[in-house]
């Protein structure tokens, strides 16, 4: 059934009670452990599709469905990333303990949930700070925290609203590259939404980009078929950030 | 470690104040309006031993545990409530607001009325100041949760119940210390409000007593004892806050 | 404050608030515990019409005044002094916290033996407890003026007193405005405690009048009349700043 996809979006529209309609029409196919990125302009409705896909609002109009189900409300099949990073994790507890935090409702034997966080851990690279309370770790170390926070659940699907965009350069791209190893070793699909076509063209399998907004909706899809190891500056990723820079209209502030 | 050259200005005014104050008590005013520091000194020691000045601090000091502990368990409890239910905070907030410019004072008289002249109107006095500081702190805390870490709560798999337990009461826990230590001195203001007007025992009696029959050195001794309680209490709090390493965990920011 | 959505929160509060206490004295029957809002709205109307009510309110509000008028400029020279120099400072800090920890109520028997039963006892205490609260806040708001806007500003060639006037005060202007809303709260309760302990005019008096009279009514409207002028004077100074002085009133949103 070459024509199933995995994630479904179909017609989906959310206006809220006072102000304009902020998305119109967005239909989007995933496949399973595809890696999509959903690319616009700052106030497009980006972070709207992010808490619809989330179930923390619902659709005035159209569909979310995965694996032939609908979405209904927040759960652990879809766990969310955020951004703000600041307030993200809870400053009450370790990094450890943070990342085991989901866990305590599924599974009793402590020392399994030790466990199962401590694996989380070593594989988003912060073993060593498990101990650590948020306020003694980095941006981008609370970032690797909340990815494994989210690892734990077992999701079905990983919802990323421009989880770096907080950070400074260069652990913004030294993430990218961790992240994408992460997917690659755990399979997940992914959708993430940034503004920042580069990290786009790193992370992504598929491409979606969204008009600007009011009334957002998406002007084109495609799947990104870069070689693998391209890097930065090497002429396919340039090619294609020009494909993706002539698509993306100028947003709210004037600015891509 | 030299003191802070503030420190030596500070005893350099002190002991000038003090020592204008001699003066002007031996030449200038009325010893009975303003007694010298040794009279000062000679009340407060034989109070002291007497006993009375400990009886009336003690008395001052439950009333204000009494009380204290009374307004911030139900602060606690509305402001949760306050915070975390729209409803309560659409009909209950605007309340709330004309309640905090209420002074305590101006409810003396009518607690009195309503519970006579013992112990309660005074606890129910203090009770109330606490309360509403607290419940204004608490509800401040609770609406300031950022949104994204309930919703982390909810996608982690957490019932309401259990979001309450273990995102809510955790995150409010700085909010309720420093409503907590801001409630110790509106619990103390509250104290010499119902001592002044209506009491019969207590460090504030002691002061309103002491003017009648002109005992000024017994007056300052009053005061005296009056705001060391206070400040110790404050003090106390602070230093069993600071100890706590259960509480280290949850003030953090 | 136009939106007619922020008025209708305080007015449903309101509205239910009366329902519930209508309700409750109803249940009650003890009238001479806890009257009806409406045998209370009738003793109200009573008191205004004849003069009483607005007299009281006036002549509490009128002390108020010139506690602040006196006690405002007074804490923010002092203010300003200790912050602006070390040695004052120095000298006068010991005293400031002595007076902080000491809560103002506790010093009416005080000023009632040394001003005797008189207007200037009262006046006295008012004066010094506005004017502790406007000083630490003055001095707070000298103290607080980040060390780049002095570095910007001598970089313009304006340092030395000329920075004090033109820098220094006008950035601890919403320090000291806090500090005279906080004044205003405080002043209120000052006024009334010692209006209730030997007057025989004011809020307070009318207050310890109704007790002594065991009459119910006129202690709710002192009490709900007190909120209510609190409330007003609070955020009547708030609003009046917002309008009359934008300029400082987004850093005064902090409350």
């Amino acid at each position: 059934m070459a024509d199933w996809k995995y994630l479904n979006i179909s017609r989906l529209g959310k206006q809220f009670e006072r102000g304009p309609r902020v998305l119109a029409d967005v239909t989007l196919a995933v496949e399973r452990g595809a890696f999509l990125c959903v690319l616009g302009p700052s106030g497009c409705g980006k972070s709207t599709l992010v808490d619809l896909i989330a179930g923390f609002e619902q659709p005035t109009v159209g569909r979310i469905s995965y694996d032939d189900r609908p979405i209904g409300g927040p759960g652990p099949d879809r766990v969310v990333i955020f951004q703000d990073i600041s307030n993200a994790l809870f400053p009450w507890l370790t990094a450890l303990e943070n990342v085991e935090f989901g866990l305590k409702t599924r599974i009793g034997s402590r020392a399994e949930r030790r466990q199962i966080a401590r694996e989380a851990l070593l594989l988003v690279g912060l073993e060593q700070d498990h101990a650590k309370f948020p306020s003694e770790l980095s941006g981008g170390m609370k970032q690797r925290a909340q990815i494994a926070r989210a690892l734990v659940m077992q999701p079905e699907i990983l919802i990323m609203d421009e989880p770096f965009a907080a950070l400074d350069a260069i652990s913004r791209r030294n993430l990218q590259y961790e992240l994408k190893r992460i997917w690659q070793a755990t399979g997940k699909t992914v959708i993430f939404v940034t503004h920042d076509i580069s990290e786009a063209l790193i992370l992504a399998t598929d491409v979606a980009v969204l008009t600007a907004g009011p009334g957002a909706t998406v002007k084109e899809t495609f799947r990104l078929e870069l070689p693998p190891e391209t890097r930065p500056g090497d002429p396919p990723f340039v090619a294609a950030s020009r494909r993706i820079e002539a698509l993306i209209e100028p947003g709210a502030t004037g600015g891509a | 470690m030299a003191p802070r050259p503030g420190f030596w200005l500070g005893t350099l005014s002190v002991t000038l104040a003090l020592g204008a104050w001699a003066m002007a008590s031996a030449y200038l005013v009325d010893p009975a309006l303003l007694p010298p520091p040794s009279q000062v000194w000679t009340a407060a020691a034989r109070l002291a031993r007497s006993g009375e000045l400990l009886d009336a601090a003690r008395v001052s000091l439950a009333r204000v545990a009494v009380g204290y502990l009374l307004g911030a368990t139900a602060g606690l409890i509305t402001g949760l409530v306050l915070g975390g239910v729209r409803a309560a905070d659409l009909v209950l907030g605007p309340a709330f607001g004309f309640l905090k410019g209420l002074p305590p004072i101006a409810l003396v008289p009518l607690s009195i009325m309503w519970f006579g002249i013992g112990e309660t109107p005074k606890h129910l006095i203090i009770a109330y100041i606490v309360w509403v500081v607290i419940t204004i702190n608490v509800a401040a805390g609770v609406r300031e949760i950022p949104t994204i870490r309930l919703r982390a709560g909810a996608f982690l798999g957490l019932s309401g119940l259990q979001r309450f337990a273990r995102i809510v009461a955790p995150s409010i826990v700085p909010y309720l210390l420093v409503g907590m230590r801001n409630a110790i001195g509106f619990a103390y203001v509250a104290l010499v409000s119902a001592e002044l007007v209506a009491a019969s025992s207590g460090l504030g009696y002691l002061i309103m007593d002491s003017r009648f029959s002109l005992q000024t050195a017994r007056m300052i001794v009053g005061l005296v004892a009056l705001g060391l309680l206070g400040a110790v209490s404050q003090l106390g709090f602070d230093l069993a806050v600071s100890r706590s390493r259960l509480l280290a965990r949850y003030a953090r920011p | 404050m136009g939106d007619r959505r922020t008025w209708l929160g305080p007015l449903a509060a309101l509205a239910v608030i009366v329902a519930s206490w209508e309700a409750l004295s109803a249940w009650m029957a003890l009238p001479l515990f806890l009257p009806s809002p409406r045998a209370v709205g009738v003793a109200a109307w009573g008191l205004l019409v004849s003069g009483e009510l607005s007299e009281h309110v006036a002549v509490s509000l009128q002390r108020l005044g010139v506690g602040l008028l006196l006690g405002v400029p007074l804490g923010v020279l002092l203010g300003s002094a200790m912050g602006r120099s070390q040695i004052v400072d120095g000298l006068i800090d010991p005293f400031l916290r002595v007076a902080n920890a000491t809560p103002a109520l506790a010093l009416i028997p005080f000023s009632l033996l040394w001003f005797g039963v008189t207007e200037a006892a009262r006046y006295a205490l008012l004066v010094y407890t506005v004017a502790l609260t406007v000083t630490l806040n003055a001095r707070h708001g000298v103290r607080q003026v980040p060390a780049i806007r002095l570095k910007a500003a001598s970089a313009l060639g304006v340092s030395g007193r000329g920075a004090f006037f033109r820098v220094i005060i006008p950035s601890a202007v919403p320090s000291i405005l806090a500090g005279i809303r906080t004044a205003i709260g405080l002043g209120v309760m000052v006024i009334v405690a010692a209006e209730m302990l030997g007057a025989t005019s004011g809020l307070g008096f009318l207050l310890m009048e109704a007790r002594s009279h065991f009459n119910v009514e006129r202690m709710f409207i002192g009490i709900l009349g007190l909120g209510a002028l609190s409330l007003v004077l609070d955020l009547g100074f708030a609003f009046t700043i917002e309008r009359v002085m934008p300029r400082w009133s987004a850093a005064r949103r902090v409350r």
